[in-house]
């Protein structure tokens, strides 16, 4: 294993089709039915294969600047110089890896593939062993559906949580905030309302709802009062960016959620791009927040294992943000919500699967726990094929 | 003479109400992918924010708000135009003759953040007064408009296993649907492609459109400034379109005085009858834009319809008019889908320095507008009065009406 080094690594670009449009949420105009996976794979000596995303690097970089980096942090490098392991389980980076890794977790995940499959151990064991022995998911394509079909208006996102239901989801998140920029905020609010109790009446009583307002209660503090009133009947399990994380805000949302003898969880933290950051520390430290939500693919396996160190005993739960990250986004976070402690659920945009294996069974609103070395995926070959003519090679 | 009968018309209401737009009818249209720069495919719709202004005299103005709702909120366009209700149509230009000749001041401020606003008021105005919106402006110069598909995109990352030939295969489309030109988005080497690929696949993308199209129909270029930073490149391009018959060039590069000098030497070379065109960002008058102009640099110039207006479109065509340059004018449109197509086909039937319209090729089935008759890739210009262009209201009270937000 000493010669074992990575030969070459491919960049591709592939869409990646949801099963419906997506429309907008408190900010973003719609979502629409395809985005673009940044797809990278590193081939090892022996033929091994890492694989991941690297979608972030593309929202601000170019394919130019991102082929350069790739480049400098992977190509040639020694397989045993990517993780330091001791006692057959991750403790950091590798020697020199520490800058790459830096504002790339997704090269973190690849690693933990690579890894794996050249020991042959599943990145769930990497990560310290399973504690789980499925992880749970919830559907996150409930946008602003009643946009998209304004003649059933909140009637069609009670119509699509129920199709999601039908199809073996045990939890929805419904994105919320609709007065935050499309409507005034008091229509707004009130359409958000009629959405949730029409989910609730779609799905019936034993369906976990989340609700998601993207900042859209800015500024509304009156209006959130409200709408966490009339919502709270429809037993709701988390409320997530209803407002910009201040402690002020939180104090309040806390003081409703009291008032109007909500239990649901106050989570957020997907905006935190240098976790933990003094904002969010604050709310951790005052017992505000419940969950924490930087990005899986973004934030990548060694700074979650870090994050989830630093929550020990503060009762906040690891909730990895996981959208626009495609089916490798569902395989990331199931294998790192087998190794969490205090994982809640995997955010699913139930993608058309298309050039990775499939995913592992689905039952009850739960995936089961991957068996092969890494990730426990590969590339399907037949569905990669038609996206070949736009790869980037390098080679050694 | 000041044309009184506008003091009868009092405005009384606002709705703003979103409305989607397919390309091609809804779960059966196409995608429309990136350009050069944009993350987000532009998908398989886009929305207008249609704006119906009406008076106590039972007239309705028509125009699309979506340049606010992109950049702004509900709640801010509601506290901005409140202060329409209750004016009368004549307070806000000066009209004479049938002719719009200057703008209130009170409302010039207004009109020139909300361009689109004055779209409606056009349409009003024109129906007050018996006349389409464009005699407002001047004579009719022309009895139909072009108008260009807008919506080739980088339908070769949508469509990957087809490469190239994925946007000829949507040009082939295009034009037998009626179109005769067309606009392929370019500068793959901006950010999606590794820079030197991506300078073969824009050239092999107008080299696969020129051949599926034949010659008789305009391609039009447009990258997004795509090739900035990169002249070389930019070089390499229009050396390997040279013999592909270009109608234009548009946004290839930033707007700077030494890359548009290269680009006009590079064009002048290798394909001397292709249009230089740019400005799409900006309102024309002291801007680079017009430097460029009187630089000799710009054939065409491209502020966006809606963020203009008819009045500051037509105030800007005057100016360039009287400046003696030979610039043209493309007023941009691709937002502004269904009726910013119909505010520049007016701008166009009174405007000899206009071009041709840019076309996102939306289908609304909210809309009535018959006399726009699309035929051999142009549409036909109204002789009914205002906008000419109508609501189904059954379609809009069924569906519609629940989304609306009202001002009164």
């Amino acid at each position: 294993m000493a010669s074992e080094r990575i030969e070459s690594v491919t960049v591709t670009p592939i869409p990646s089709s949801y099963r419906k449009e997506l429309g907008k949420n408190a900010y973003i105009d719609n979502i629409g039915t395809q985005r673009l996976e940044w797809v990278v794979r590193a081939r090892s000596t022996s033929g091994a294969e890492g694989i991941s995303i690297a979608n972030r690097m593309m929202r601000e970089g170019t394919v130019e600047t991102m082929l350069a980096y790739i480049k400098g942090a992977l190509l040639g490098r020694e397989i045993d110089d990517l993780l330091e392991i001791t006692n057959g389980v991750v403790t950091g980076a590798g020697p020199g890896m520490d800058r790459w890794y830096r504002h790339n977790g997704w090269m973190t995940i690849l690693a933990f593939d690579l890894v794996g499959k050249v020991r042959g151990v599943s990145a769930i064991d990497l990560l310290g062993g399973k504690k789980h022995d499925s992880v749970p998911a919830y559907d996150t394509t409930l946008y602003f559906q009643d946009f998209l079909n304004p003649e059933k208006g909140a009637q069609q996102v009670g119509d699509e949580a129920a199709e999601a239901v039908a199809d073996g989801w045990q939890a929805l998140k419904l994105k919320t905030g609709r007065g935050g920029k499309w409507m005034l905020p008091e229509a707004g609010m009130q359409r958000d309302i009629d959405v949730v109790l029409s989910v609730r009446e779609s799905v019936g009583p034993d369906v976990k709802i989340y609700v998601d307002a993207n900042f859209g209660y800015d500024n509304h503090l009156d209006l959130l009062d409200q709408f966490i009133k009339e919502v709270t009947p429809a037993d709701i399990f988390w409320f997530e960016e209803m407002i910009t994380h201040n402690v002020d805000g939180y104090k309040a949302m806390r003081a409703s959620l009291a008032k109007h003898g909500s239990k649901a969880l106050l989570v957020c933290g997907e905006v935190d791009r240098n976790p933990i950051s003094e904002a969010f520390q604050d709310l951790i430290d005052d017992g505000l927040i419940d969950g924490y939500q930087p990005d899986i693919v973004g934030h990548g396996y060694l700074g979650w294992m870090d994050l989830e160190r630093q929550l020990t005993g503060t009762g906040v739960r690891t909730i990895p943000h996981n959208f626009g990250n495609g089916v490798f986004g569902s395989y990331a976070s199931i294998v790192w919500g087998a190794a969490s402690e205090t994982y809640v659920s995997l955010e699913d945009e139930r993608n058309i699967p298309h050039y990775l294996t499939a995913l592992p069974e689905f039952t009850n609103g739960a995936y089961a726990l991957p068996t092969g070395p890494g990730l426990g995926m590969d590339i399907d070959e037949a569905g990669y094929a038609p996206h070949a003519k736009h790869e980037n090679t390098m080679e050694v | 003479m000041p044309d009184k009968s506008l003091d009868t018309h009092i405005i009384k209401e606002i709705r703003i109400t979103p409305v989607e737009g397919y390309f091609g009818s809804p779960g059966k249209g196409r995608i429309v992918g990136r350009n050069s720069k944009s993350d987000n495919n532009y998908g398989i719709n886009q929305r207008e924010w249609l704006l119906q202004v009406t008076t106590d005299s039972g007239l309705t103005g028509l125009s699309n708000a979506r340049p606010a709702m992109n950049k702004g909120s509900m709640e801010d366009l509601y506290n901005d135009f409140s202060d329409l209700i209750g004016q009368s149509l004549s307070g806000f230009f000066t009209v004479s003759s049938g002719r719009v000749t200057d703008i209130n001041p009170r409302w010039a401020d207004l009109i020139d953040q909300y361009g689109f606003l004055d779209v409606a008021l056009f349409d009003l105005i024109g129906q007050a007064l018996g006349q389409p919106s464009y005699t407002l402006l001047g004579d009719k110069v022309r009895d139909t408009v072009e108008g260009y598909d807008s919506s080739l995109y980088f339908q070769d990352l949508v469509n990957p296993a087809e490469g190239a030939n994925a946007v000829a295969i949507e040009a082939a489309e295009a034009v037998e649907k009626g179109w005769r030109a067309i606009k392929l988005k370019l500068g793959r080497p901006g950010k999606w492609f590794e820079p030197y690929a991506g300078t073969r696949r824009d050239i092999e993308v107008v080299e696969s459109v020129r051949a599926t199209v034949g010659d008789d129909i305009k391609i039009l270029v447009d990258a997004n400034n795509g090739y900035d930073g990169r002249l070389d490149l930019l070089e390499d391009f229009v050396r390997g379109i040279s013999d592909l018959n270009v109608y234009w060039m548009e946004e290839m590069v930033t707007e700077e005085i030494p890359g548009y000098q290269k680009l006009n030497e590079w064009r002048d070379k290798y394909t001397p009858n292709t249009l230089v065109v740019d400005g799409e960002t900006h309102k024309g008058r002291d801007t680079i834009y017009w430097q460029l102009m009187e630089q000799g640099l710009l054939d065409a110039i491209q502020p966006d319809m809606l963020h203009m207006g008819f009045w500051q479109f037509h105030r800007l065509a005057q100016k360039i008019e009287a400046s003696g340059y030979d610039t043209l004018i493309a007023p941009h449109n691709y937002n502004a889908a269904y009726l910013g197509l119909r505010a520049d086909i007016q701008f166009g039937a009174a405007t000899k320095r206009f071009v041709i319209a840019e076309d996102s090729t939306l289908d609304f089935e909210l809309y009535q507008g018959p006399e726009y008759v699309f035929e051999n890739g142009s549409y036909g210009v109204p002789r009914s009065p205002g906008l000419a262009v109508s609501i189904d209201q059954d379609l809009y009270d069924r569906v519609y009406r629940q989304h609306e937000t009202l001002i009164n």
